[in-house]
């Protein structure tokens, strides 16, 4: 029964995941104990809580595993340097004394930080991607698509998963990248490269894909395998420390939106101009591996697979006939991916049929906390709190959500992964008008045109969205049902997005984007029984099987973890109730929070 | 007597402790200064190999067609290349080697230009540092 522990970080989002006889143990990221956004890090605190929550201890480990190849990563450093010299000296200055200092040394560092005397092994960037999308699906047979910025010299791949094997077949090279791409656009945009892509997804509606000709002609191509190639010229990634050159700037009318600064319809438009262009290769990429391996089903992963709306595109329009998307896709992601690869090549751990349900185990894979730990913390702090039956909880949130109030609910272990599923979510009423400006304004204090993600009963799915398929971990959007939508206004001149996200679009306006699209998580009784049971009794009284589902948490601050974090969470914003593992509290009876600094300055805006 | 005794070990003790005092400021300023220093040393030799090495290595390989960076008309470089690694083959779990063993063993292009850069920077690798905290939040990571 060999134990694998797997480690992805020191460059975007470390995370630990451990595997124990082929199956999911525990898996976390480290940003979550540490409470910096998408900390890269070498992930002690996400290795300690695996451990403890596999009864682990570091000498009963048999293989630790890292998520990349950094000599090959290495490689292509320096021959991009010797590309581009003498130009690029900045950028060899900030970078060199990182891999003198850690990324050259990960044995050392491993072993030095936890004590580990065993083997430990480096597996390809995307095979470890190939790797977290293929064996915890629910296919014992399918193609596998991984796409990212870049892992070594890879920005994306694809091959084939059999059994206990994954196999990758070929692979697009660096600096070609549809995710270098996207993220290109993101930062022109204004946003973070590495958190804002999905920002960018979502302003996309909002715009029209007028630049995608010019985009086309002058910055990228797609060919008929789905694969890119860029015009170097225009990005600044090889010898700057920016991700557009002087001639993007000039292609797109001058230079980038500085972070928070208004966004404008030449934004917008870029957004969905580069949208546009990631759909038509994401899809052309599939349609193409679909012809080379000739597999039935399809698995996702690397940080592109996050892009929910060309996932739903894949889905509608591709040649597959089903698909699943690993929720951790990104770099966190690696860190199972590795180990799982581990654990089936390496160590030939048998891999047991599937039963048609995946292993992922809903990617409640994080810490939980007990009844008796809430309690102690409640009472230790003295916070009013009422304890609530089994038979209450469910209908105590349902009713507060009915009323048309904002519930944090913090229920079960921890999702794996960027998004929320219902056990570290903040919730609300669909249907109201004000409930997207209200979750946006007053509680996560973010930008407004945002959208928020239904969770909805997975058996009636279909009877507010025109999918069938499950996503359980809202990585597909498809369009709310024609019959619910109701007529838009277009964006006035002005181009202020207030009063258009405000507009009711649909009988649930509160998840329904401006092009009546909706990024879909299914809910299912087996993986998260309470929060079936919620969205059921709303149902029960509203006639409604939905729900708003978005992070516990505030713009630019990681997803709360303990008690501690959902409660301070709770209580600097304008949620009203909190469900808090069995626990119900009141906002109305908390004590008044005294803070003598601005929280609101504690969190780097993503 | 007892209390000039009292007097006098009051004042040893006061002035052990600023001894002791100086000391430890000294001792931490001169720490600062040794870190300057050495963060001064390693920019310095990474530049001078930046501008004296891997600059004229670029230079000589410009007009290299074997080049990895290809350029954007360039058809050659650009669509799916074969690389096939399966989690069968213990040859796709590399272990923890050194980083030279590593390197030695990459394809080689034109000359495995990253080992030869590696064996210039392994000796400057004492007067590097893991980044700072606000270092990391940087946006750009594809090169770093």
């Amino acid at each position: 029964m060999p134990i694998t522990l797997g480690i992805s970080c020191f460059y975007h989002d470390a995370a630990a995941a451990l595997v124990r006889d082929g199956e999911i143990i525990a898996a976390a990221q480290e940003e979550r104990f540490t409470r910096r956004k998408y900390d890269p890090s070498f992930p002690s605190n996400s290795i300690l809580y695996c451990l403890e929550e596999g009864a682990v201890p570091v000498s009963k480990l048999d293989t630790i595993v890292f998520y990349d190849k950094p000599a090959l990563t290495f490689d292509r450093l320096v021959n991009s340097y010797l590309d581009t010299a003498p130009k690029g000296l900045k950028s060899w200055l900030t970078s060199m004394p990182r891999w003198m200092s850690q990324k050259l040394l990960i044995p050392e560092l491993i072993r030095e930080r936890i004590d580990y005397k065993g083997p430990i092994l480096f597996v390809p960037h995307h095979l470890a991607h190939a790797a977290s999308a293929f064996y915890p699906s629910p296919f014992d047979d399918a193609a596998i698509l991984t796409i990212d910025g870049v892992g070594e010299w890879t920005t994306a791949s694809y091959g084939v998963g059999e059994g206990a094997e994954v196999k990758i077949l070929k692979e697009m090279h660096f600096p070609d990248s549809l995710g270098l791409l996207y993220s290109a656009f993101t930062y022109f945009a204004g946003f973070k490269v590495n958190s804002g892509e999905y920002k960018l997804m979502g302003l996309a509606p909002y715009g029209e894909p007028k630049y995608l000709n010019l985009i086309k002609e002058k910055i990228a191509r797609i060919r008929d395998d789905g694969t890119v190639s860029l015009n170097l010229e225009y990005f600044g990634f090889l010898d700057r420390l920016e991700m557009t050159s002087p001639r993007f700037n000039e292609l797109f009318g001058g230079s980038r939106r500085m972070p928070e600064s208004r966004i404008t319809r030449r934004e917008m438009d870029l957004a969905a101009s580069i949208q546009a262009f990631a759909e038509e290769s994401m899809l052309k990429m599939a349609n193409w591996v679909h012809k080379e391996t000739g597999k039935r089903n399809l698995c996702l992963s690397g940080g592109v697979a996050l892009n929910c709306v060309g996932n739903g595109r894949i889905l509608r329009e591709g040649p597959f006939e089903d698909l699943w998307i690993q929720p951790a896709a990104g770099d966190a992601g690696g860190a199972l991916g590795a180990a799982l690869a581990v654990e089936f090549g390496y160590h030939g751990v048998e891999r047991t049929n599937s039963n048609g349900s995946d292993r992922q185990n809903g990617s409640y894979l994080g810490p939980g906390f007990s009844e008796q730990e809430v309690e102690a913390f409640l009472e230790v702090r003295d916070y009013p709190f009422k304890r609530l039956g089994m038979d209450e909880r469910a209908i105590t949130v349902a009713n507060a959500l009915a009323e048309g109030h904002i519930v944090g609910f913090f229920s079960g272990r921890m999702e794996y992964g960027p998004r929320a599923l219902g056990a570290r979510s903040i919730l609300g009423d669909p249907r109201r008008d004000d409930t997207q400006k209200i979750m946006n304004l007053k509680i996560k204090y973010r930008e407004s045109f945002r959208p928020f993600a239904p969770a909805v009963i997975s058996d009636k799915v279909s009877v507010y969205f025109e999918i069938e398929h499950r996503s359980p971990y809202m990585l597909l959007v498809a369009p709310v049902q024609k019959s619910r939508c109701l007529p838009r206004n277009s964006i006035p001149e002005n181009d202020d997005l207030l009063p258009v996200v405000s507009q009711k679009r649909s009988d649930i306006p509160a998840v329904t984007h401006y092009d009546y699209s909706a990024r879909i998580q299914t809910v299912h009784r087996e993986t998260n029984p309470l929060f079936y049971d919620v969205i059921k009794r709303f149902e029960e009284l509203t006639g409604y099987a939905v729900v708003v589902n978005t992070s516990f948490n505030v713009r630019g601050e990681p997803i709360v973890c303990t008690p501690e974090d959902a409660y301070r969470c709770f209580s600097r914003t304008e949620m009203d109730y909190l469900y808090l593992e069995g626990f119900w509290l009141d906002k109305r009876q908390q004590p008044k929070l005294r803070e003598t600094t601005d929280w609101r300055e504690e969190f780097e805006l993503d | 007597m007892t209390r000039a005794s009292t007097v006098l070990r009051s004042e040893v003790l006061r002035v052990t402790l600023r001894i002791v005092y100086f000391i430890l400021v000294a001792l931490k300023g001169l720490q600062r200064i040794a870190d300057r220093v050495r963060a001064i040393t390693l920019i310095v030799s990474l530049s001078v190999v930046y501008i004296l090495i891997i600059t004229p290595m670029t230079l000589s390989r410009r007009n290299n067609p074997k080049r990895r960076l290809s350029s954007w008309m360039d058809n050659s470089e650009s669509g799916w290349h074969a690389n096939v690694q399966s989690t069968k083959d213990d040859a796709t779990f590399s272990d923890s080697r050194s980083p030279s063993d590593e390197l030695a063993q990459l394809r080689e292009g034109y000359g495995n230009s990253a080992l030869a850069v590696y064996s210039i920077l392994k000796p400057l690798r004492w007067l590097a540092r893991p980044p700072e905290e606000k270092e990391l939040s940087t946006d750009l990571y594809v090169m770093f």
